[in-house]
């Protein structure tokens, strides 16, 4: 089920239930306020009543007019709430109120005749049948007013209590839900992302529910398979054409060498130079080829090594020799400190790669009649590998920046030292595939040194 | 006598190239342009080296290795790989299982195959 609908019915079932507590909270107010007022209008009655028969017996003693007006008056306002009040349970005590009014009528009426204590005995009497019928009557009221009262108070509590629960709970389960449905496959699908994005498109985004995340997934899936066909293409398209590339320059480099070498017959110095510029472009250009076909390796994590047990140390010994020629037209001198170290598992081709490009950097950015210090030792589980130089240096900003492709931060004065600007990017990705490090450290002004590990173990 | 080579490349460029070059550092050379034509040339005539191109029509240069392998008279022929196609793109099979002598990446360096030449025919 979609989550959008499970989220609906979620919400559905919840807001239903709060709005019937709602309902019976409000239900319950409105019964404590009714039975509040009943009671109020019992006791009201009740006091009505005793104060009439106090009036009553007032009168009967001191026999002032002031004493009739006030019991009507008294009367009249209270008969006012009576006739306000529903029928029903009220009725008897309305008849018996109207007859308090007759009755009393009749006792003022009898005292103005001779002769009439006897009956005036029976008409009190009566009277007070009457107002202690109502008083019982309204005390009754008042009483079951107020019980029913309490327990309305009760019902809108509790009501109140399991709204306030339904409330926590649908909250909680609505947290809940998007924790284990939505965040959590969220999270795996940006995971998987990144891994995608770093170049693995074997990866595979494991979600398999029915829902839009699962639907995102899957979509995800389909796009890494077409971008892995894709990318496939890609890399067949750059092996061929590199390869391609490679064919013509090789009898040009070839020609080239032979004739500076003088094999083909001695050379005049602009003859020399112009085979020279050809060699040198040549050699550049397949310099490029190889490192746009090394880095796309990279990137799609399609680089191979080829492994064997060795010294390292033998391996930095023979790049230094290789780079000496090089070194040499600049009177740079290498100074290396190569410790005893054990035979390692590494693409010995590989690993000269990266030295060779430590090693040309280092020669690049050093000055005339410089030293380059070359070391290598172990370090814990690793042997470390170290090439520094006393060149210009990198600013701090730029130390990251050094390892990605194309990205060339050299100092002005040596801008005519062409490079492919890819040069760190495969270092990087032949250190990383070998489960090493590489990083650079540099004080600006002061030199540079990039170091590298590589596991003695390789996992 | 001279040490003897023979090289096996479809581009007419590269064959001519190398063969001035070895030519240049005393040995004998002889070429041939497709696999067909230096199986039948090994089996006319011994060679102390055969340098081999693998990207090439009709037959690859692994093929005829293959081939060379198989024959009984040939299996311990020298054979080294010459080609653009670089050692991890070959795979590794291919140097246990063919055991070429070397493999030497297109374009060559004149004074590192030079060094390594020498080595193999000393």
């Amino acid at each position: 089920m979609k989550i959008k609908a499970r989220l609906l019915i979620g919400a559905g079932i919840s807001i239903s239930l709060v709005l019937l507590f709602s309902l019976m909270v409000y239900v319950s107010f409105n019964e404590v306020a009714e039975e509040n007022e009943r009671e109020l209008t019992a006791h009201e009655i009740h006091k009505t009543v005793s104060e009439l028969d106090i009036i009553m017996y007032e009168y009967l003693t001191y026999r002032e007019e002031r004493m009739l007006q006030q019991w009507n008056s008294k009367y009249d306002s209270t008969a006012e709430i009576i006739e306000k009040a529903p029928e029903g349970e009220w009725k008897v005590i309305k008849l018996n109120y109207d007859d308090l009014k007759e009755l009393f009528s009749k006792i003022t009426a009898n005292y103005e005749k001779e002769d009439n204590s006897e009956l005036e005995e029976r008409l009190v009497a009566e009277f007070l049948i009457k107002s202690h019928a109502i008083i019982s009557d309204s005390s009754t009221i008042a009483e079951e007013a107020y019980n029913n009262a309490i327990l309305a108070q009760k019902t809108a509590n509790n009501s109140m209590v399991i709204t306030f629960i339904i409330l926590v709970v649908a909250l909680m389960g609505v947290s809940l839900y998007t924790a284990r449905r939505i965040t959590e496959p969220l999270y795996k699908l940006a995971k998987g992302t990144k891994i995608i994005g770093k170049g693995d498109l074997k990866h595979v985004i494991d979600i398999k529910s029915r829902d839009e995340i699962g639907e995102l997934a899957s979509a995800f899936n389909q796009m890494t398979n077409d971008l892995k066909e894709l990318d496939i293409l890609k890399t067949q398209f750059l092996t061929t054409t590199s390869h391609e590339l490679k064919t013509p320059i090789t009898p040009i480099i070839i020609q080239s060498q032979m004739l500076l070498e003088g094999s083909l017959g001695h050379l005049t110095k602009k003859q020399k130079k112009s085979a020279d510029i050809i060699l040198r472009n040549m050699e550049h250009l397949n310099k490029l080829i190889s490192d746009i076909l090394d880095i796309s390796k990279i990137q799609s994590a399609r680089l191979k090594l080829v492994s064997s047990k060795a010294q390292i140390g033998v391996c930095i010994k023979e790049t230094i020799e290789n780079m000496k020629p090089a070194a040499n037209q600049k009177k740079i001198i290498f100074i290396t400190k190569i410790a005893a170290l054990p035979k390692i598992t590494f693409d010995k081709g590989r690993i000269e790669q990266v030295l060779t490009n430590l090693i040309n950097n280092a020669i690049k950015f050093t000055p005339e009649k410089g030293k380059i210090m070359i070391e290598s030792a172990k370090q814990g589980d690793s042997i470390i590998v170290k090439v520094k130089d006393i060149g210009m240096g990198i600013k701090k900003e730029n130390l990251n920046k050094i390892f990605k492709p194309f990205a060339q931060v050299a100092p002005s004065y040596a801008i005519n030292q062409k490079g492919t600007g890819l040069g760190l990017a495969i270092c990087k990705g032949i250190i990383g595939k070998h489960g090493g490090k590489i990083w650079a450290e540099s004080t600006f002004g002061k030199g540079s040194t990039f170091s590298f590990t590589l596991p003695i173990k390789r996992r | 006598m001279a040490k003897k080579i023979l090289i096996v490349d479809d581009e007419k460029d590269i064959l001519e190239s190398m063969e001035m070059l070895i030519k240049n550092i005393g040995y004998e050379v002889k070429t041939a342009n497709n696999g067909k034509q230096a199986l039948a040339m090994l089996k006319k005539e011994s060679f102390d080296l055969v340098l081999l191109d693998i990207l090439m029509p009709q037959m690859s240069g692994r093929e005829l290795l293959e081939k060379i392998r198989a024959d009984p008279k040939l299996k311990k022929q020298k054979v080294a790989f010459l080609s653009v196609v670089c050692l991890s793109e070959s795979g590794k099979d291919v140097m246990k299982r063919l055991k070429p002598i070397d493999y030497f990446q297109k374009p060559i360096d004149v004074a590192d195959f030079k060094k390594r030449l020498k080595g193999i025919l000393k």
